[in-house]
């Protein structure tokens, strides 16, 4: 059985003009020490779907379907006692803005003894000793002293680091990571995503991390999922993935990394923009966009179709397959 | 610490000073005292003179700087009614109006909280739309109406409540009289205090909703939900902290506009207070008592928002009155 597994989720928001799906039939599992990286543009449904795995959708949004299976348990349909249960003990989260995620009136001490004493019985002298453990093994400098001071008193990179201190109090399994490193500082966002890393592997806590930077989902995860549109398009094995992306949205994602662009030349990119949720294009979403649009695809939804080791959404897979041989082969 | 109070009193001499400056040149406005102090019989040449020994025909800048002169040693100028220094005829009534404030406080602060914070959890609940609703009325209807309603129902009709003065009061030190140990001076501070907190309490309940349902939007509430705390934790803690914030600053802005409000429901329930004295002293066109009134007040506004922002200090982490490292 894995660790989590996720069966045709789908996640609504009650909007005044109407009900809006953000996440439409969301399949994907997760196994035990595994890391998954979540790819796709703002707005494609990447944060609502790391949210919606810890059924903390803020309202108008609501589960609408399918079922999250943590181990086997539902928590789309568990009561807010059991749930509160799972959060921060058994699975926790990182947020995007450390400077942010804690609270300023609160001591670091404060914040982290509360979540120990959320799920532990432990006296309060024994928890500061393991939040003090644990800001040690975040490499934050005399813990000692950083324990109670207030977040104001920390940089961005050091409140990360309080953060996933916070995320790994509780030896939890798994991880859920919102683009941790997108407010940082440039020469910091590599320090922390390995430090996260590193943890991760040494107590084998699986991790989702949520991305839009390919870079870093190539090096730091083993399975991959590309979304568009509240949708998955793509997903299998990073490198895969990677290597050989068979959507041609991923490819358009993958040609537009800087590293791709021909130096003097301008960058690649994708043209147009993602579709508003409440404008979603009838059969595949990435229609509009898509250089080898066929008439399949303005009128039926891509159902997933295996190449490899990875579920591709897409109409034109085969042929695109073929065309790629045939111009390998010439 | 003393950087501060240091810092904080230079301010308060500077608003001190420009309070004393605009009161004292009302006094030139207010028609003539001379009417009020004098009967009929007196002649025009005996005013004159009664003038001039009052100092009344001076120009202003002498007039301002006996006033200072005499100010800066705790001699605010005579009441000419009361024939008495105006500052003790108003300290005399400061421990009225202070308890009526301080019961209409404690009114605000026990509602204000649980009904703000309630109808911020539970925005679509029927109670928190009641409590918009009345809050609404409260904030629209005068303070004089609602001091009249109340005693037209609970004096009057129900006969319940005393509907004015202080009732039996009790010494304290400094020859303070106080009505809060004796029934009957509580059964008359109850009417007073829900008037006077008629129109603050809607303001702070939903300043309060206001401020904690943009809170409980925040990143921080989020990351205390999946942290897995206890609601009660969250909201009481985490939330409530960062809504008091603002409140604070306003509240302390509030209980020195409270204790000017005092007027209209000091006159309603005839209660012998600072407000209701100010405004026998207009009437009488007793200047140097307008003038001491204002001081009084002015002093007390600086007070309390020096108070407050010491609250504030203890409250925010953020905000370093002691300058320690």
């Amino acid at each position: 059985m894995p660790l989590l597994e996720v069966k045709n989720l789908e996640v609504s928001f009650g909007l005044r003009s109407g009900e809006v799906k953000a996440l439409r039939n969301i399949n994907f599992t997760l196994d035990r020490g595994e890391r998954l990286g979540l790819v796709g543009e703002s707005g494609a449904g990447k944060s609502v779907l790391g949210f919606s795995i810890l059924n903390l959708i803020s309202k108008p949004g609501r589960i609408s379907g399918g079922e999250i299976l943590f181990e086997g348990k539902n928590l789309a349909d568990m009561s807010p006692e059991e749930l509160r249960d799972v959060r921060g003990n058994r699975i926790s989260m990182i947020f995007q803005d450390p400077m942010m995620t804690l609270n300023p009136v609160l001591t670091i001490g404060q914040q982290m003894i509360e979540c120990l004493q959320a799920h532990r019985k432990i006296s309060k002298e024994n928890a500061r000793t393991i939040a003090i453990q644990k800001l040690q093994q975040v490499q934050i400098p005399s813990p000692e002293t950083r324990i109670d001071q207030y977040p104001y008193e920390l940089s961005g990179g050091m409140r990360q680091r309080v953060v996933i201190a916070i995320g790994l109090l509780m030896d939890p399994d798994i991880i859920i990571a919102d683009e941790p490193t997108t407010a940082l500082d440039v020469t910091i966002q590599a320090e922390i995503m390995e430090l996260m890393v590193e943890l991760c592997e040494r107590n084998n806590v699986a991790l989702i991390l949520i991305t839009h930077d390919l870079g870093v989902v190539s090096q730091v995860t083993q399975k991959a999922i590309v979304m568009y549109a509240g949708r998955i398009i793509e997903q299998g094995p990073t490198r895969e993935i990677i290597n050989d992306a068979q959507h041609p949205y991923t490819q358009g994602l993958m040609n537009a990394l800087p590293q791709m662009a021909i130096p003097g030349q301008r960058l690649n990119q994708i043209r147009g923009a993602m579709p508003s949720l409440q404008k979603i294009p009838t059969g595949c979403a990435f229609n509009p966009r898509c250089d080898y649009v066929r008439d399949a695809c303005t009128q039926q939804l891509p159902g997933y179709t295996a190449s490899g080791n990875c579920q591709v959404a897409c109409h034109m897979v085969a042929e695109l397959k073929q065309a790629e041989q045939a111009s390998e082969g010439a | 610490m003393i950087a501060f109070f240091i810092k904080r009193l230079a301010q308060a001499i500077v608003v001190m000073f420009v309070i004393s400056i605009i009161s004292f040149s009302i006094q030139d406005n207010l028609g003539d005292p001379l009417r009020e102090m004098v009967g009929q019989s007196v002649s025009e040449a005996e005013r004159q003179q009664l003038r001039n020994e009052l100092g009344l025909n001076d120009p202003f800048l002498v007039q301002y700087g006996r006033f200072v002169k005499n100010a800066l040693q705790g001699d605010l100028g005579t009441s000419y009614f009361f024939k008495e220094p105006a500052l003790d005829v108003i300290l005399a009534k400061l421990p009225a109006t202070l308890e009526l404030v301080f019961g209409a406080s404690l009114i605000i602060v026990f509602l204000s909280v649980p009904l703000g914070v309630y109808s911020a959890i539970n925005p679509q609940s029927w109670f928190s739309k009641a409590v918009m609703g009345f809050s609404i009325i409260g904030i629209s209807v005068p303070v004089f109406l609602t001091a009249i309603g109340l005693i037209y129902f609970f004096s009057i009709e129900l006969g319940w409540m005393p509907s004015f003065g202080r009732g039996e009061t009790q010494p304290m030190f400094w020859g303070w009289e106080s009505g809060f140990f004796t029934w009957d001076g509580l059964a008359h501070l109850v009417l007073p205090c829900i008037s006077l907190a008629s129109i603050m309490l809607p303001l702070f309940i939903r300043l309060i909703r206001a401020e904690m349902m943009e809170v409980l939007q925040s990143e921080y509430v989020k990351f205390a939900w999946a942290k897995g705390l206890n609601p009660r934790r969250i909201y009481f803690l985490h939330a409530l902290k960062n809504t008091m914030l603002p409140v604070i600053t306003v509240g302390g802005v509030q209980i020195g506009t409270m204790v000017a409000y005092t007027i209209l429901t000091e006159t309603v329930f005839q209660w012998p207070g600072m407000g209701f004295l100010f405004l026998e002293a207009i009437n009488r066109v007793d200047t140097p008592l307008i003038v001491a009134y204002l001081i009084v007040v002015g002093a007390i506004f600086v007070i309390t928002n020096t108070i407050v922002d010491l609250v504030y200090g203890l409250v925010n982490p953020t905000v370093n009155l002691a300058g320690k490292k």
